[in-house]
């Protein structure tokens, strides 16, 4: 590799991994902010273009006479200077006859095929040779976009949420993130607005082939020709405007060498075998930069469950649903349905963990749930249908009762601590730092962060129980919260309400004195020791369930 | 008979969604995202996104008309970013360029190799920063957003051929300028 190269790899390498950045909430609030005031200023505009759509002033005589007189010239001119070229006239009558179609076939034969993905040292395919080509691009139930297309040993397809190349030449895979963005690219069809592409750019010349017939039907044909070489013949349905045959020729020692003839048919069904069609297994599988690997087995699991809904109602509230297999499905993030979440909201929790694992993290307030030893350790292999409507509380409930458990609450006598605020002021939270540094650590100790990024003097204090009572016995301290320092909405926290940056690990009991002293020095925050009678609550096995 | 302009307002106004519904909503995140990887600056980051909305705001017809409106949004707000990128490259601004990041990513291994990133980073979008406009914003678009050379040509208006020229000059004057960049010429200090 020459060092240009080099140079050239190591930009673009550096370049993606931008993509890997967050943006920080107070930037991403601050630029959202920027879009609602944006939002009222287009919708003003918008309201302003409606009302003078339904305004009309009565012109005076004179002005009437001059006026037609100036529209007739503007007219002529228009007729004869505006009047768009065949070309783009052939071109915007088939994207308009497309939008009431919904399945597109193209089949034919290429000696040119180019493939989306290479790898170094890939020899390009005979260009003597015909290949044979079958591209179906159709918009299925979900209203997302299909398209499979396979030409000679190439076959791309792209399920509306990922984009395979499959190289049979190679058996090799090629996986990235779907073309199709969304409905309003939905409104033309990706495979004919790439081969009519011609008509309309520049750099063509375009000229009418007058009319033809192709078996019952009558064709308007319109010839593309680059200076360069390359020659395309598009013969369009006279009566709907839509493509029919599509001819392209290459230039080649001053002869014109045709390399692909692809025939169109319309709202044909699609054969199940495409319909279906699952790209096959191979070692040699490549993922676009944008696409982490380690998920796609999370995706797969997504796509799936999406289906199943297609043949199965919606839960009123929450469903879980078991795998039924073993394997394991890494997801570091709840999941949305592709066809499903924008439309009603429901979206998918993957629970691969112990019963324990997945209560502590979701039970509010932390360290008031006891989980008997047995039940901790029930492990779950399921995915949770859930909304935003539910909260965790309700979640851990929810799943409990699907598994024969159920939580009643018991009083009990608790050491508790009682925060107190000396009510000095307090330091700009992005200043307040976990105790103990985390530089150089193989692990995570007593006093180093555990996560940061703006926490609230609540969320400090759940935190600490949380840490506290990992075995969730609900006999660890807990805090109780006398300070009188507003923490807002825990769900959304809010910069003026955050205390601290970092959130320490306070696991253990040598983890005891250096959170009170931590607490003390950062913010003013001392804690008695008190016993109460206190509710907690008790996970069982309900009555009557084995 | 309807003039052609009204005949356009028309069609953008038919759609029973709101403009910002259509053409603003489904790329919000990616718009924010955009013009923050590329200046990594709070300020500078909210002044770019400022400009960009202004030009979409006036260019609103020409984008609801447009094939791809979101991609063309896109190339609205990288070329907002780039603007701002130029004035800095210009002013020589090093400190305020130099602003780290919140947002790294927590996968780099080390402190070192973190900070050595950051510093290409910012070597390099001040390199893009002395790219001419139509190179920078098919570089930004290809390598910051992953667009397609198809997706880029149809929001530059040209055809891929174009792109690819104006990605590969922009390509051959980066590897000029950050030819110390070249992995086999040594690491930059870490120890």
């Amino acid at each position: 590799m020459s060092e240009t190269q080099r140079t050239n790899h190591t930009v673009e390498k550096t370049l993606e991994e931008t993509r890997r950045l967050r943006v920080p909430q107070e930037v991403e609030n601050r630029l959202r902010g920027r879009l609602a005031g944006f939002h009222r200023n287009l919708d003003e505009y918008e309201s302003r273009l409606q009302a003078r759509r339904m305004t009309w002033v009565r012109p005076r005589p004179l002005a009437w006479m001059g006026g037609l007189g100036f529209v007739a010239i503007l007219a002529g001119i228009a007729l004869v200077a505006l009047l768009p070229p065949p070309g783009k006239r052939f071109y915007a009558a088939a994207m308009e006859a497309l939008k009431s179609v919904r399945t597109v076939h193209m089949s034919g034969w290429t000696t040119r095929i180019q493939p989306e993905t290479s790898a170094a040292g890939d020899e390009p395919l005979d260009s003597n040779k015909r290949y044979p080509v079958d591209i179906w691009e159709w918009f299925a139930e979900d209203g997302r976009r299909r398209f499979y297309d396979h030409q000679g040993p190439f076959t791309v397809w792209d399920d509306g949420s990922r984009r395979y190349e499959y190289q049979a030449h190679h058996d090799r895979l090629s996986i990235r993130e779907s073309d199709w963005k969304g409905p309003s690219y939905a409104e033309r069809f990706q495979s004919m607005s790439n081969q009519l592409g011609g008509l309309t750019e520049r750099g063509y010349k375009v000229a009418d082939l007058g009319e033809c017939r192709f078996g019952d039907r009558l064709a308007k044909g319109v010839r593309a020709e680059k200076r360069d070489g390359l020659r395309k013949d598009c013969w369009f349905d006279a009566e709907s405007d839509l493509p029919l045959l599509l001819v392209r020729y290459d230039k080649s020692n001053e002869d014109w060498i045709q390399s692909w003839e692809i025939s169109l048919a319309y709202d044909g069904v699609v054969p199940a075998s495409i319909a279906n069609y699952v790209p096959p297994e191979t070692e040699q599988v490549h993922y676009a930069s944008s696409i982490d690997p380690r998920l796609e087995k999370w995706h797969r699991r997504l796509s799936e469950i999406d289906a199943h809904y297609r043949t199965h109602p919606l839960p009123q509230t929450m469903e879980l649903l078991p795998r039924k297999s073993d394997e394991e499905i890494p997801s570091y993030a709840p999941g949305s349905l592709p066809s499903i979440t924008s439309a009603t909201g429901h979206w998918v929790m993957g629970l691969q963990c112990a019963l324990g694992d997945f209560v502590r993290t979701n039970m509010r307030p932390q360290g008031w749930t006891r989980v008997p030893e047995d039940i901790l350790r029930v492990q779950l292999n399921h995915d949770l249908v859930t909304t935003n409507e539910d909260s965790p509380n309700e979640r851990v409930e929810f799943v409990l009762n699907e598994l024969g458990f159920e939580v009643a609450e018991a009083t009990e006598e608790r050491t508790v601590w009682v925060a107190h605020y000396d009510g000095r002021p307090l330091k700009d939270y992005k200043e307040v730092k976990a105790p103990v540094s985390s530089e150089g650590a193989r692990a995570t100790g007593p006093g180093m962060a555990s996560s940061w990024g703006g926490c609230t003097m609540q969320y400090l204090f759940e935190s600490f129980a949380y840490w506290q009572d990992m075995g969730l016995s609900a006999r660890k301290i807990v805090i109780i919260d006398e300070t009188g320092i507003p923490s807002g909405d825990p769900n959304s926290p809010d910069p003026n309400t955050c205390v601290s940056w970092d959130s320490p690990y306070w696991g253990g009991e040598e983890s005891i004195d250096l959170a009170r002293n931590w607490f003390q020095e950062e913010f003013g925050v001392t804690f008695t020791e008190e016993v109460h009678p206190m509710k907690i609550n008790i996970v069982r096995r309900k009555q009557g369930v084995e | 008979m309807k003039c052609g302009k009204d005949e356009k307002e028309e069609r953008f106004l038919s759609n029973d969604e709101s403009l910002y519904e259509r053409l603003i909503r489904p790329g919000e995140g990616r718009m924010i995202a955009l013009v923050w990887r590329i200046l990594r600056d709070p300020d500078d980051a909210d002044d770019a996104f400022q400009d960009a909305l202004a030009t979409v705001l006036k260019r609103i017809g020409k984008i609801s008309r447009h094939p791809n409106p979101q991609a063309l949004v896109l190339r609205i707000c990288a070329n907002a970013a780039y603007d701002v990128l130029r004035k800095k490259v210009c002013s020589r601004n090093r400190q305020d360029f130099s602003t780290l990041p919140d947002g790294l990513a927590d996968e780099s291994p080390t402190p070192w190799e973190k900070l050595d990133l950051q510093e290409r980073q910012r070597e390099i979008f001040a390199a893009i920063g002395q790219l001419s406009r139509n190179q920078a914003e098919a570089f930004l678009l290809r390598f910051v957003e992953d667009l397609p050379y198809s997706e880029i040509a149809e929001t530059l208006g040209c055809c891929e051929a174009t792109v690819r020229t104006h990605i590969s000059r922009g390509r051959a004057h980066l590897s000029e300028v950050l030819s110390h960049l070249d992995p086999n010429q040594g690491k930059r200090g870490t120890e």
